[in-house]
């Protein structure tokens, strides 16, 4: 008990983390919680009620299909959200085990990396609407496309922290007594990567939302009907002087989300790795 | 440092063609069929001559084999739609790309660096505070909702800017310019939140040394201190970022192009996916991803001339 207060007050005393992680909680449970609540339909058509001004019974207004636009909001959140979850975990999965190996075994490592070296060279977003075209369903392809351009990057961090923790001393005194590799990689070296895994993913989780925003606002990432944050503003950028409200809110969620990912990167930094310089997340 | 820019240079070519291998596959595993779309609804009949013309009936491995061969020989393709070899068409639209790419650079220098600086100065001030609050948030920002936003203020609002499309600079300097304006700005803003975090952190190590502290005791005035003694250090991994910022806003401003209907490159390859026009996609591609090889391969040389620390080939 004793034990959690003290977390607790580290948490509220490291800043970014405490108002990072109070605003992505908001706004996690307004995306989840909300059409539980409120009754959200995002997707009939109502052709008599097209680009309607905010008023009472659409609280932001109708888009140029007269669908609700709170409701796409909110479903495509939902959208935006699990695709940049689903990419937190499949780069997690796919970088630290390749990260592991690669560092680990120094002939994995020579043809990994060549290939990452590759992978690294693309430009991420252009490689990820080319893969995303060749998927039926638009929506998995996104996260499996974004999974595929941003894996070199947790490999990239999380191999040069096996590379360090390799030639620890407790690394080769296990070694020496006879435990077998994979149990060194399992259970001594990746317990050490922990730290840099998981600020490395929370910085991942908000390029996700923003990669996948990005593809789907011109229109090559999530398919109409399904909404997402990127694809309402793609579709509201035509419509800018008529239906301004289209674009502030879709376009506050992403920032808000992004802007509170960012903060808890920060403050996981802060507390896990002190050296480390503050703050490097951005790519395109 | 010779025989290192050589082993460099060597190594690119079997990454190149490693490269080449890859695009074509992921292109080829894209469902749909061109010609399909080509036609539309037109006969079967005309659908197998065309599709022998292009060279679409032979087996997938032999088209690997054409592709990677001509690759060699410096030749992309041809269009299926844009009646116009593949390089041509990426040639004719990199000036848009490059001139929206230096402008963006610009903007985010002029305003990237003074501000890491200011806040550098005084760490943990309002001052910092405030600029580190607008870095985080320019962090957090999609381009393509600042450019909205941009575009709703100073073109829709103000009207002082048009709101898409691109004037050739041989249509005169200041509509060029004016064309411009808003998409480059929009990247500048972003790209200067993050050049201002990197200048901050650089700018906090370098006045912490000793040198710093001794420039102070002699009596040198602040100003000499900062922009002489400190900033010069200082700016290194700025560089370094630059570079690479450079070489990701050539293929990743493609955002910012389709916002703003700028025909550069990167918007190129989106509208060629949208049509299928598979050899656009694929030299497209080849074409950025060697640029960033080749961008890199330039920051690697180009730094170990500027640092002399650096040492390459000799195992430390």
């Amino acid at each position: 008990m004793k034990n959690i207060k003290n977390h607790l007050r580290q948490w509220r005393k490291n800043r970014s983390l405490f108002i990072g992680s109070i605003l992505f909680l908001m706004l996690a449970t307004t995306v989840l919680l909300v059409p539980y609540i409120i009754e959200m339909d995002a997707f009939t058509l109502q052709y008599e009620k097209i680009l309607n001004a905010p008023s009472k019974s659409h609280p932001l207004g109708t888009d140029e299909f007269g669908r609700d636009v709170l409701s796409r909001i909110i479903i495509g959140g939902r959208v935006s959200l699990s695709i940049g979850m689903q990419v937190m975990i499949g780069t997690t999965f796919f970088g630290v085990l390749i990260a592991l190996l690669a560092g680990y075994f120094d002939k994995v490592d020579m043809v990994v990396m060549r290939f990452m070296d590759i992978m690294m060279a693309f430009p991420s977003l252009l490689l990820a609407i080319a893969l995303v075209a060749t998927f039926r369903d638009s929506t998995f392809g996104v996260s499996i496309a974004l999974t595929v351009v941003y894996t070199p990057r947790t490999v990239r961090i999380v191999r040069s922290q096996v590379l360090v923790l390799k030639g620890e001393q407790y690394v080769e005194a296990s070694r020496s007594i006879g435990v077998a590799p994979l149990k060194i990689i399992f259970s001594h070296i990746l317990p050490g990567v922990l730290p840099v895994l998981i600020v490395q993913e929370t910085f991942l989780f908000a390029y996700a939302i923003l990669g996948e925003a990005g593809i789907s606002f011109v229109g090559v990432g999530v398919q109409p009907p399904a909404p997402s944050w990127g694809n309402i503003l793609g579709d509201a950028r035509v419509l800018l002087r008529e239906a301004p409200w289209m674009i502030l809110y879709p376009g506050l969620g992403i920032m808000c989300t992004v802007l509170s990912l960012n903060l808890i990167g920060d403050g996981l930094r802060e507390a896990l790795d002190p050296k480390r310089q503050k703050g490097k997340a951005r790519t395109i | 440092m010779f025989s290192y820019i050589i082993k460099r240079i060597l190594i690119l070519i079997p990454t190149w063609i490693l490269l080449g291998i890859l695009i074509f596959f992921i292109i080829n595993m894209i469902p749909g069929d061109p010609v399909a779309i080509m036609l539309g609804t037109e006969s079967a009949e005309n659908a197998e001559i065309i599709r022998e013309r292009m060279g679409l009936n032979k087996p997938i491995v032999e088209r690997l084999g054409i592709w990677i061969f001509d690759l060699l020989r410096g030749d992309l393709g041809e269009s299926y739609f844009l009646g116009r070899s593949v390089a041509q068409s990426i040639l004719e639209r990199i000036p848009v790309t490059l001139s929206l790419a230096f402008f963006g650079m610009l903007f985010s220098v002029i305003i990237g660096i003074p501000l890491g600086i200011l806040a550098s100065l005084k760490p943990n001030s309002l001052r910092d505070t405030s600029i580190m609050g607008f870095s985080l948030l320019g962090i957090s920002i999609p381009e393509f909702f600042l450019g909205l936003l941009l575009i709703y203020a100073l073109s829709l609002g103000l009207n002082l800017f048009p709101s898409g499309g691109y004037s050739p600079l041989s249509r005169g300097a200041f509509s060029w310019i004016r064309s411009l304006f808003l998409p480059s700005l929009s990247i500048g803003i972003i790209w200067s939140a993050y050049i201002a975090r990197l200048m901050r952190s650089s700018m906090l190590e370098v006045l912490n040394q000793d040198f710093i502290t001794t420039a102070r005791a002699k009596g040198q005035t602040e100003y000499i201190v900062v922009m002489k003694h400190a900033l010069r250090n200082g700016i290194l991994p700025i560089v370094t970022a630059i570079g690479m910022i450079f070489a990701l806003l050539l293929s990743g401003a493609f955002i910012t192009e389709y916002l703003f209907r700028l025909p550069g490159a990167g918007s190129l390859i989106i509208s060629s996916i949208k049509k299928r026009d598979y050899p656009v996609v694929q030299g497209g591609l080849l074409f950025f991803a060697s640029s960033i090889l080749l961008v890199n391969l330039l920051v690697d040389i180009l730094y170990a001339f500027i640092d002399p620390r650096i040492k390459y080939g000799k195992k430390s």
